[in-house]
């Protein structure tokens, strides 16, 4: 009994620590925002004035809208890939299965630093001036293992009979892939599209690669104007980002499940 | 004129041959089954007829048109999976209709003929539920209505009933047959259950290893089998080997312990050595006087099995057991009791060799 309780407090504590630990510098950021004074802390006021200078720093507001249709793109495209995928390499019953599924799932254990610099050695070979494409094409690399893994975990439990069903009853293979398998697999592709986007979103290393000077992209901007200056707008950017993330997470949630996310079904 | 013609129907997976040159003529509104063990080919040969599975040779004939190259979903076939396959996500309403949305068949007319169809199997009323709200037994008249709502040529079944338990199968094959004579379905029945096969067949097709062994009224391929495999696959057989001895009319088998049983069959020729088997109910037990049937073979009562209904006497007869029908007018036998048996046994052809 002593020992349980030991151990429940312990447990509590440590918990406490970790989370405060890992979520203090957020609260700290999200207070700075909202502070008049620039830079202290604890805050010796409240005011929205930084959150209106956002508005008046162009930059800023191209870097979001791009990094939000790059964030987009990737994710259609990554996630589109990933399931089509999926659903070839569970239909693939061949010698090179194992490898190609490692293949696949390369990127996850390359660090991207790598990775992107790998791809703009070739660019740059080819002769190929960083564009939009360039820089959707390496956040798909980077971001394609996620919604591979997703789908193809919820294909693992896919029953073909279903498919064939839909056959038998006189649909062609693309409407038994349209009305059958793609809404059965919604519980793994959703949220393979939410995470193929925030980690287009918040992605650095490959950006700061191949982006060009239109495409600059939030974290880009961040970074570049941080070199020079620091001044609360930026801790108001930044918690921009941070409410937007929990809210797309709750969304997610909320719809099919974070559980998808992990395991499906 | 037959309905659906399988010519020389050959199936391969790698080196295994699943399949080896099948032919089988289904007439139109017939109620045709499939019996096999596990493993002999009848959910490939049912699926090549649907075109779910490409056969290595031959060809298949749905009314009189060659299909062979004709994919799933340009046959006119319904098909009704073991597990019934019904799609998770949709209701039941739309797992019947998709058949007809996939046609673009007109809202009105869509609508009349789903539910026409859930009426046939008794499921208008839960129409808004989907399938993981519905009993096994109502997600396999699900998976019936949605095979049946497009007018099928033919219905294929791949052991429809298999999942469900013993009484509701006894009633869900009562109502499968009472609907395929309403519409008068061409079907073929994928079963390993014999009496389910007897029971709902105008005829059946036994199978084993990839070939038919026999194709017949249930009468025929129970009471005359073609081969020991037929005569123990179908139902309860005791098997008799000798050598034909007789004069005139009476024939009987001389077994290697002296004894000899009479015998029936076609072809049968004093001198040949042969094989006959009996059913349990073909069998009288007589105990109180042996000397009525000299020289038949004699064994020992071990026990009576009571199943409700009906009542066997297990008898061990030298090495080996086998049942006997209990009849209410024969004599009362405890364990332990002597009896002679008195049967007919019926001669296989061709020495009752397997083909
Ligand atoms: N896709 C496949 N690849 C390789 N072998 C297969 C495949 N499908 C079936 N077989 C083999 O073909 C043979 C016939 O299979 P089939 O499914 O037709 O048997 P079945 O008579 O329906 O048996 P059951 O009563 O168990 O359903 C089996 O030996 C099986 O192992
Ligand atoms: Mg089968």
């Amino acid at each position: 009994m002593q020992k349980t309780l030991l151990g429940t407090t312990l447990w509590y504590v440590g918990t406490v620590l970790f989370y405060a630990f890992l979520l203090a510098p957020l609260a700290i950021l999200i207070a700075v925002s909202f502070n008049p004074t620039a830079m202290v802390f604890p805050p010796q006021g409240f005011t929205l004035k930084w959150y209106a200078t956002i508005l008046e720093k162009p930059d800023f507001l191209h870097a979001a809208w791009a990094s939000t249709l790059l964030g987009i793109m990737t994710a259609a495209i990554s996630t589109g890939f990933g399931v089509l995928a999926a659903i070839g390499w569970q239909r693939y019953s061949g010698l090179l299965k194992a490898p190609i599924s490692s293949l696949l799932m390369s990127p996850l254990f390359i660090p991207a630093v790598i990775v992107a610099l790998a791809l703009f050695q070739i660019l740059f070979m080819l002769g190929i001036v960083n564009n939009i494409w360039t820089l959707v094409a390496a956040h798909v690399v980077v971001t394609i293992p996620y919604p591979i893994r997703n789908v193809m975990a919820q294909m693992e439990g896919f029953d073909v009979r279903l498919e064939e069903a839909a056959l038998s009853v006189g649909a062609t293979p693309r409407q038994a892939l349209w009305r059958v398998t793609l809404p059965l697999l919604k519980a793994s592709i959703i949220p393979s599209l939410i995470i193929t986007f925030v980690l287009s979103w918040n992605n650095y290393t490959v950006s700061v690669f191949l982006a060009n000077k239109d495409w600059t992209t939030l974290p880009l901007q961040l970074r570049a104007y941080l070199q020079y200056e620091y001044e609360p707008f930026v801790a108001a950017m930044s918690t921009i980002l941070i409410v937007a993330s929990v809210i797309l997470l709750v969304v997610v949630d909320r719809t099919v499940g974070l559980g998808g996310v992990k395991k499906n079904n | 004129m037959h309905h659906i013609g399988v010519r020389n129907i050959i199936k391969n997976w790698g080196a295994f041959s699943a399949l080896k040159d099948v032919n089988l003529d289904v007439r139109e509104g017939e109620f045709l089954s499939i019996l096999g063990p596990s493993g002999c080919g009848k959910s490939t040969l049912l699926r090549i007829i649907a075109g779910l599975e490409e056969p290595s040779g031959g060809e298949i004939f749905i009314a009189g048109q060659n299909v062979t190259l004709d994919p799933v979903w340009k046959r006119k076939i319904g098909f009704v999976f073991q597990n019934f396959a019904l799609w998770p996500h949709l209701t039941v309403f739309r797992n019947v209709s998709m058949g007809l949305e996939l046609r673009k068949t007109e809202k009105a007319e869509l609508y009349n003929r789903v539910m026409e169809a859930l009426r046939m199997v008794q499921l208008e009323a839960l129409a808004d539920r989907l399938p993981a709200q519905l009993s096994g037994g109502q997600q396999q008249r699900v998976a019936l209505a949605r095979a049946i709502v497009l007018k099928p040529a033919v219905l294929l079944l791949d052991e429809p009933l298999s999942a469900l338990d013993k009484n509701l199968r006894q009633d869900m094959q009562v109502e499968l047959k009472a609907l395929q004579q309403t519409l008068g379905l061409t079907t073929i029945f994928v079963t390993h259950d014999q009496e389910e096969a007897l029971s709902l067949s105008d005829r059946v097709v036994v199978m084993n290893k990839g070939v038919i062994e026999q194709l017949g009224t249930p009468d025929a391929i129970y009471n005359q089998p073609v081969s020991e495999y037929v005569a123990g696959f179908v139902g309860e057989a005791c098997f008799f080997e000798g050598r034909i001895e007789g004069n005139g009319q009476a024939k009987t088998l001389r077994l290697s312990d002296g004894t000899a049983v009479p015998i029936r069959g076609n072809g049968i020729q004093v001198g040949q050595s042969a094989v006959a088997f009996v059913r349990p109910e073909w069998i009288d037990l007589n105990k109180l006087d042996i000397s009525l049937s000299p020289g038949s073979p004699q064994g020992t009562i071990e026990r009576l099995m009571f199943f409700g209904q009906s009542s066997d006497y297990l008898v061990r007869l030298g090495d080996r057991q086998l049942r006997v029908k209990y009849k209410s007018d024969g004599p009362r036998l405890a364990p332990g009791d002597t009896v002679a048996l008195c049967c007919v046994a019926r001669v296989l052809p061709g020495n009752g060799a397997a083909s």
